[in-house]
């Protein structure tokens, strides 16, 4: 047994036991690197000699016998997409644009994660500003699925999903703005949670979409990701977009209990478009569930048809917002020209990629003069019908499940030329963004030889449902206990 | 072998678009644009990016794709339906105008592509 196939919390007790050093996990985690990353590309940055240093610290509190207990991710190996700043630690957000960016402060998650004593050990490759369904965005390189090295890890997250399915570190932290963590997580058949929109704080996550972007953790195992979101989550003063709603004890969830849980099966995720080894392992984990005791029902969401449509609007028109800041003049990579003008527009031009550029230009029309009404206020219109169909569900359903994502990892250049088939992969996991509730991708067993993702949905703040029965699932069954050979 | 490469390139989004703009043209047929070139380099300017004429083409058939598909939005009676502006019940937080610590101006300079005095230079802005 490989140290990351260890539970974070059975980690934990060994250090606490002192039959194993933080040195010896963080020397571990940097020495799978060296092995696989050359072939799997996760890592964009790494933070070796600073987290060494940092290991031998927290070793000798271990030694001295000042590890506190309420420290549960003390010295356990961390990997964070490069789109969450680290203070000291460059973050590029995998452009070119960004290529010499130094952050001064830490996202609020790296700040918690710092105080639970969690040891960083690098940056993670992803899609450039989190644009993209395959990693193929990036603009430093690949990222390759460790199940299959000729696809796609999934994206925007590939580097975060891609590094824990291939043992580099036990958990690293994501964003999802409309399937990031989730789709990448399938693909790579890891635990991948988007939390409620509002439950981890934003404060130093280089916005993508604001009203959409969750920060979540990905893991090996249900309790794992529990076990991290249990320090993420909470209320920050810094993002007003936080809220202040107390967060339960997430592992109390975790007791396999879904007897007379009601589930509902929305028909229009397991229709026309979505693979039939995808749905066979769906259908399977939908028994299972029944089998455990849970009530199984088949819902409708009719306006989910109408979410891709919706998201493409909003989402490109908050990008071209927020990524207005990118202009050479306070930070970032310039491309110094007589005039400013002309300095913002090759700064622009040559620092971003073809996807950040089509989508700013999407964008901009949406909310330019005369257009604004018809497809920013109409798709504003429309997410207020798909929060709604959840909402309706909800008043009667514990829990919704359905796939993470209509096929299973396919191959680099598939979908490149065509943007419309390369965004329609997000088709199962938009309308959470949307709606702004949370959702995990757990694994469900191999089609092909590839990862199949199980997407359980929960209301608002229940992320506890989602555990629950993510949980009961994952220990009745054995996909979890699967992994790549490398 | 020809036909290969005859449907390889038709194939290429902005081959396939003057393929379709001289059957038109022949045919004799308005093509209903939704965007055009000059919209493009128009929406160009407002985003700060710059385009060759190539690129330009190839954003005309694109975002004309994706505005096509997003026009299905249409179908959806909405008159009545309030637009999202949250998706949480939040209301706005308002706080004491408070004097706090916050980044230095060294930290905030660190970054900085050219610096002078502890300002940001930036080329001429006038002729």
């Amino acid at each position: 047994m490989e140290l990351f196939d260890y539970k974070l919390r059975d980690l934990h007790e060994l250090l606490h036991k002192e039959e194993v050093s933080v040195t010896n996990l963080v020397e571990a985690s940097y020495k799978r690197i060296e092995e696989v990353d050359e072939k799997i590309g996760a890592f964009l940055r790494l933070n070796k000699e600073a987290a060494l240093e940092q290991a031998k610290e927290l070793d000798d509190q271990l030694k001295k016998g000042e590890m506190d207990p309420a420290d549960t991710l003390f010295g356990l190996p961390v990997g964070i997409k490069d789109n969450i700043i680290t203070k000291g630690l460059k973050t590029t957000c995998a452009s070119q644009l960004l290529d010499n960016f130094d952050p001064v402060y830490n996202a609020t998650v790296v700040e918690k994660l710092a105080a639970a004593k969690a040891v960083t050990i690098g940056k993670l490759n992803m899609d450039e500003f989190a644009m993209g369904s395959s990693n193929e965005n990036s603009s430093y390189k690949q990222v390759r699925n460790p199940w299959d090295l000729n696809r796609v890890p999934g994206g925007s997250s590939g580097g975060s999903a891609a590094t824990v399915a291939a043992g580099e570190v036990p958990f690293s932290l994501g964003s999802d703005t409309g399937g990031s963590i989730r789709q990448p997580a399938a693909f790579c058949g890891v635990v991948g949670l988007k939390p409620t929109y509002g439950r981890v704080s934003r404060y130093g996550l280089v916005a993508f979409a604001s009203s959409l972007d969750q920060i979540g953790p990905l893991t090996r195992s249900v309790e794992d990701n529990a076990y991290v979101m249990q320090h993420i989550a909470g209320h920050d003063e810094r993002d007003s977009t936080s809220a202040n709603v107390d967060v339960p004890d997430y592992l109390a969830a975790l007791d396999g209990d879904v007897k007379g849980m009601k589930i509902g099966v929305p028909e229009e995720y397991l229709g026309h478009g979505i693979d039939e080894g995808v749905k066979q392992k769906v259908n399977e984990a939908l028994k299972k569930l029944e089998e455990l005791g849970a009530i199984v029902q088949k819902v409708s969401l009719p306006h989910s048809k109408y979410a891709l449509a919706t998201y493409y609007i909003l989402a490109s028109s908050e990008a071209s917002a927020n990524l207005s800041r990118f202009d050479g003049i306070r930070y970032g990579v310039r491309k110094e020209q007589d005039h400013l003008l002309e300095t913002y527009k090759h700064t622009r031009s040559e620092g971003f990629g073809n996807e950040v550029k089509r989508r700013i230009m999407l964008g901009t029309f949406a909310l330019s003069s005369g257009y604004y009404d018809a497809y920013y206020k109409k798709a504003q219109k429309v997410r207020t019908l798909i929060k709604q169909d959840f909402e309706d569900l909800f008043l009667n359903y514990d829990v919704i499940i359905g796939p993470t994502t209509p096929t299973t990892a396919f191959k680099f250049g598939e979908n490149l030329d065509d943007p419309l088939t390369m965004y329609a992969n997000d088709i199962l996991t938009i309308p959470m963004n949307l709606a702004g509730v949370p959702a995990i991708s757990v694994p469900c067993g191999l089609a092909d030889g590839l990862p199949v993702g199980l997407q359980i949905i929960g209301k608002h703040f229940d992320e506890e449902s989602v555990y629950r029965v993510a949980h009961a699932f994952e220990q009745a069954t054995d996909h979890h206990k699967l992994k790549p050979e490398l | 072998m020809i036909a290969c490469v005859v449907l390889l390139w038709y194939d290429h989004t902005i081959v396939k678009r003057r393929i379709e703009q001289i059957f038109f043209q022949l045919m004799e047929v308005d093509v209903m644009e939704r965007i055009t070139k000059n919209q493009v380099k128009h929406v160009a300017h407002l985003a700060r990016l710059n385009f060759n004429e190539e690129e330009i083409e190839k954003f005309a058939y694109e975002l004309d794709e994706i505005i096509g598909f997003a026009e299905q939005l249409n179908e959806i009676e909405t008159s009545n339906i309030e637009p999202t502006s949250h998706v949480l019940d939040v209301r706005n937080v308002l706080r004491e105008d408070e004097k706090k610590e916050s980044l230095s101006s060294e930290d905030a300079m660190k970054n900085a592509p050219d610096q002078k005095d502890g300002q940001f230079k930036v080329p001429s802005v006038l002729d």
